[in-house]
């Protein structure tokens, strides 16, 4: 069988002649395993020469470092808080126990339904996001079974709405579907579209975590939304004392 | 943490500014992480998913090809997603529901794009290994240069012997990514002849 071998890397290195060139094109439209081979060759051809390529590798590389060195000296300072945190809770463990896991009770004590635009502590009102007043009477009433597939619906229509998007993961978390309201809020997360729900989607998606029973995963946001001096960032010193 | 806008996060890509690679690091790859792990997946696969997301991007906004109203942390986590479920966990399902309004394609490319992507990664670190005169000789090879040039250049001292030295050094970079592990994986599906030498 015939390996083209010769014809590729010449086509690839531009040193075929017009009428070889046009004949190698010609047999490449109608075979598609000689197609195939071009491609490799070509990369393998291009790989070598890549080197911006090759340096954003190393640096890749050593953003890893940079961020593993980061997370170590986090969790070292996080086992130290915890360590802490254990000696207080058992110094007041009469106090605190109620017959729950601390996340469940911090869980019940910090989670709210989401408020529906126009009684938002902002005011601030983006009027794109006004939803259906069926779809709002219903989440208001918090009949949450009923208004998941209204708001799923919604959602496949105006995949945008982040106010709905809101709506459904709270419905979720109060349905217990927890990790479906996690991965909705964390692909909301990364949206700065709308700055003004950014804090409120991290608040829910710790919540949403907690709830889980994920707590050090909820402590690396809890320090995140500590950090960025909102609204949430004294309760989120609050929830890690209480961890 | 600082924070940057959607340009100047595009920019750092483009330009490799360390800082802007270590805000993704701290900012997005927590996040792909325990996408990943939710599902089954390790460290390293996160992680190589993670980079390999990145250098797709790169490539793709130094061509020109990304819009500037991109939106990268949510670009770069829903690329790691589609990525993992159609590579390595094989659930079609939870991608159907992706779209990109701030990039002009379809899923199917993006994921050539990463597999290209990994495997000029997997021929690049093979031609890293090669002994410097190979990697020499191959590199004027590529560039397109002569036999009769790569001959003097390198004091082989004849074209022919040029011809057979580049022959050699193919044959054993070709030789060594066939025998990796990765190859399977990346160009399996394909026959043997892929990379036969005359």
């Amino acid at each position: 069988m015939r390996t083209y071998s010769k014809q590729i890397d010449d086509y690839i290195r531009g040193k075929l002649t017009p009428i070889e060139k046009k004949e190698f094109e010609n047999e490449l439209s109608t075979n598609p395993l000689l197609k195939k081979k071009v491609e490799l060759c070509q990369d393998l051809h291009r790989s070598a020469m890549e080197g911006d390529i090759i340096s954003l590798r190393e640096k890749l590389n050593y953003s890893h470092i940079v961020y593993s060195k980061s997370k170590v000296r986090r969790i070292r300072a996080i086992s130290l808080f915890a360590a802490a945190s254990i000696a207080l809770l058992f110094a007041f463990r009469f106090m605190l126990m109620d017959g729950s896991p601390n996340h469940e009770k911090i869980f019940r004590e910090h989670f709210e339904p989401f408020q529906i635009i126009g009684e938002t502590r902002t005011n601030q009102q983006d009027l794109t996001s006004l939803l259906p007043d069926e779809i709002n009477k219903i989440y208001k009433k918090k009949e949450y079974h009923e208004v998941i597939p209204l708001l799923e619906s919604y959602l496949e229509q105006y995949p945008n709405n982040k106010q709905a998007i809101l709506m459904l993961s709270t419905a979720y978390i109060e349905t217990n579907r927890n990790e479906k309201a996690e991965q909705i809020l964390l692909e909301l997360s990364f949206d700065s579209t709308k700055i003004i729900y950014n804090e409120l989607t991290k608040w829910y998606l710790v919540l949403s975590i907690l709830k889980q029973g994920k707590v050090d995963d909820a402590k690396v946001l809890l320090l995140e939304i500590k950090e960025e001096k909102g609204f949430y960032s004294d309760k989120a010193q609050s929830i890690l004392n209480s961890l | 943490m600082n924070s940057y806008s959607k340009n100047k996060l595009l920019n750092g890509i483009v330009e490799q500014d360390s800082s802007t690679l270590n805000y993704l690091y701290k900012k997005i790859f927590p996040r792909v992480k325990r996408m990943i792990f939710r599902y089954g997946g390790d460290y390293d696969t996160a992680n190589e998913i993670f980079q390999e997301s990145i250098i797709t991007l790169y490539r793709r906004a130094k061509a020109g090809e990304v819009k500037e109203s991109l939106i990268v942390e949510k670009y770069l986590f829903r690329v790691c997603r589609w990525v993992w479920f159609r590579l390595y966990n094989n659930n079609l399902e939870s991608t159907i529901d992706s779209d990109f309004e701030d990039i002009d394609d379809s899923e199917d490319n993006i994921i050539n794009e990463f597999l290209q992507s990994r495997r000029k990664k997997l021929f690049s670190e093979h031609f890293e290994k090669l002994d410097i005169e190979c990697k020499r000789i191959l590199m004027a090879f590529f560039k397109g240069k002569s036999y009769e040039y790569i001959g003097n250049k390198y004091k082989l001292g004849s074209e022919e012997k040029a011809r057979r030295k580049k022959y050699l050094c193919k044959e054993f970079l070709v030789k060594s990514i066939k025998n990796d592990p990765q190859y399977r994986k990346l160009i399996g599906e394909y026959d043997e002849d892929l990379f036969q030498t005359d």
